[in-house]
């Protein structure tokens, strides 16, 4: 890029550009690397790059009112009900972390009963009683009838902490994957690199049963794993309590993958989070995490793994 | 000199007055806000006393009329604001500084404000991706358009907002 073709060019024009392209959905790794090298040309392109970056994040305290139709600037609460807005700084492009993970549960969140945006927390009482804990980025649609409890977990994960009522069976749905419990608590997470779901017990039992008619009772203390096939890992018994550490704003890493983990970060993580390498990606973490912070989170990474951490902006950072 | 001035006034707000309304109406969700904020756009030109001829008189009434929505958008969200529990994480209200907290929330009102000032398309294409997060494949596929139309709609209500941003840069 030369000289003249900066002064034609307004910077922050083609900053704009770049970042609406990172923000489509089809963004690759070699993309969001191709704007880090732009930005760091020369003073006035890391200047625009702020700017622009800066106007992009504060649009996202923006809601849409469906009901008019209108954008407001009014200011939002960490949970929304059907019909409102779901705010979400969500990129959905392959590679990127979350990526194709994120796109797959984006049109459920949307239009969920309950949703968290980034880097929030909720807790819902049921009117049965019971009590979901949803984790940042997550979903849940509540589908209670005479019969029978049914809530979906349309993205993210949740921490159920269920009523007990024999005369009504309550169940959570990962799309046709169904997690019966009666009177128990337990984690589900889904969309994981490398599991469609996975279930943690901490209190009683969870029967898993999937569309083909394959069951498993999953027990105390006990975590499976659905994979991508749609096949129930077996049971394995696991400290429990590090699954859930999200809902106290930690996450506790045992010996998951890199990718995993950035996943797990990233939803509380307002920007964007690329892992170039994809042999790094399925390197093993032993780590405790706070949430709350995500970027000092993937520096402490950089400390046991041999990876490269590189805060491009507050915005974008590449693990190479 | 000022009561020639006011009588122009007058008489651009009586001629331009539904599209006035109409215009307003878009920027800030309903019909009774829209009528209220061209009134306030009148009443501040009138008390403003300003002696610059008006050259443009039809941009003059919009831009007046948009610089009252902004005002209007600013003023109700402090109003919902008093009423509601600002319990969330939300950025623009971990600004522990009150002078701070006040410019982040008038700059949303701005660009809630020059968003809803465009074409549907564009809008919709902007809102879609950026504060629903729907991909521009889905978008396009939603729309009917292409995905280099969809990225262009979105760049536009970017810069859009920029230019307008700068140009209100001291409302």
């Amino acid at each position: 890029m030369n000289e003249l073709a900066d002064t034609q060019a307004d910077p922050v024009e083609e900053a704009l550009h770049w970042i609406v392209r990172l923000n489509s959905g089809a963004a690759t790794p070699e993309d969001a690397a191709a704007y880090a090298a732009w930005r760091a040309e020369n003073a006035g392109h890391a200047q625009a790059a702020d700017e622009a970056e800066r106007l992009w994040a504060a649009m996202s305290n923006l809601h849409f009112d469906r009901r008019s139709g209108r954008v407001l600037a009014a200011p939002k609460q960490g949970l929304t009900r059907r019909g409102a807005l779901s705010l979400f700084l969500c990129l959905g492009a392959s590679g990127v972390a979350g990526g194709a993970l994120w796109s797959s549960g984006l049109l459920n969140r949307l239009s969920a009963d309950y949703a968290t945006d980034t880097a929030s927390l909720e807790v819902i009482d049921l009117p049965d009683g019971s009590r979901v804990s949803l984790n940042a980025r997550s979903a849940i649609d509540v589908d209670f009838s005479d019969g029978m409890r049914r809530v979906h977990l349309r993205a993210g994960q949740a921490y159920f902490e269920v009523a007990a009522n024999p005369a009504r069976p309550f169940e959570v749905m990962v799309d046709e994957l169904s997690f019966r419990a009666m009177g128990t608590a337990f984690d589900i997470v889904r969309d994981l690199p490398e599991a469609r779901a996975e279930l943690a017990v901490t209190e009683h039992s969870v029967r898993i049963s999937t569309v083909s008619g394959d069951t498993l009772d999953v027990g105390e203390g006990e975590v499976a794993r659905i994979d991508r096939q749609g096949r129930i890992g077996a049971a394995v018994k696991t400290d429990v309590s590090a699954v859930t550490g999200w809902r106290d704003g930690q996450y506790v890493a045992e010996g998951r993958s890199l990718e995993e983990v950035v996943s797990a970060l990233s939803a509380w993580h307002h920007g964007v989070i690329v892992i170039t390498d994809r042999q790094i990606k399925k390197l093993r973490v032993n780590a405790v995490l706070d949430l709350r912070d995500a970027n000092g989170s993937l520096d402490v990474l950089q400390g046991g793994l041999p990876i490269k951490v590189r805060h491009v902006s507050n915005y974008l950072t590449i693990i190479s | 000199m000022a009561i020639n001035r006011n009588a122009l006034l007058y008489q651009l707000f009586k001629l331009y007055h539904r599209e006035a309304v109409r215009f307003a109406t878009r920027l800030v969700g309903n019909r009774d806000s829209g009528e209220e904020v061209v009134q306030d756009a009148y009443l501040k030109l009138v008390a403003r006393r300003s002696t610059t001829p008006i050259d443009h008189p039809k941009s003059y009434l919009y831009t007046a009329t948009r610089h009252a929505a902004i005002d209007f958008t600013d003023r109700q969200n402090r109003e919902w604001q008093r009423r509601v529990d600002l319990d969330s994480l939300d950025e623009a209200h971990l600004a522990d500084d009150g002078a701070v907290r006040m410019e982040m929330q008038r700059e949303l009102a701005k660009l809630a404000v020059y968003l809803n000032a465009l074409p549907p398309p564009c809008r919709q294409a902007f809102v879609m991706n950026k504060l629903q997060g729907y991909t521009h494949l889905e978008i396009a596929a939603h729309l009917g358009i292409s995905t280099s139309m969809v990225e262009k709609h979105i760049v536009r209500a970017l810069l859009h907002c920029r230019s307008l941003l700068l140009a209100d840069g001291d409302l």
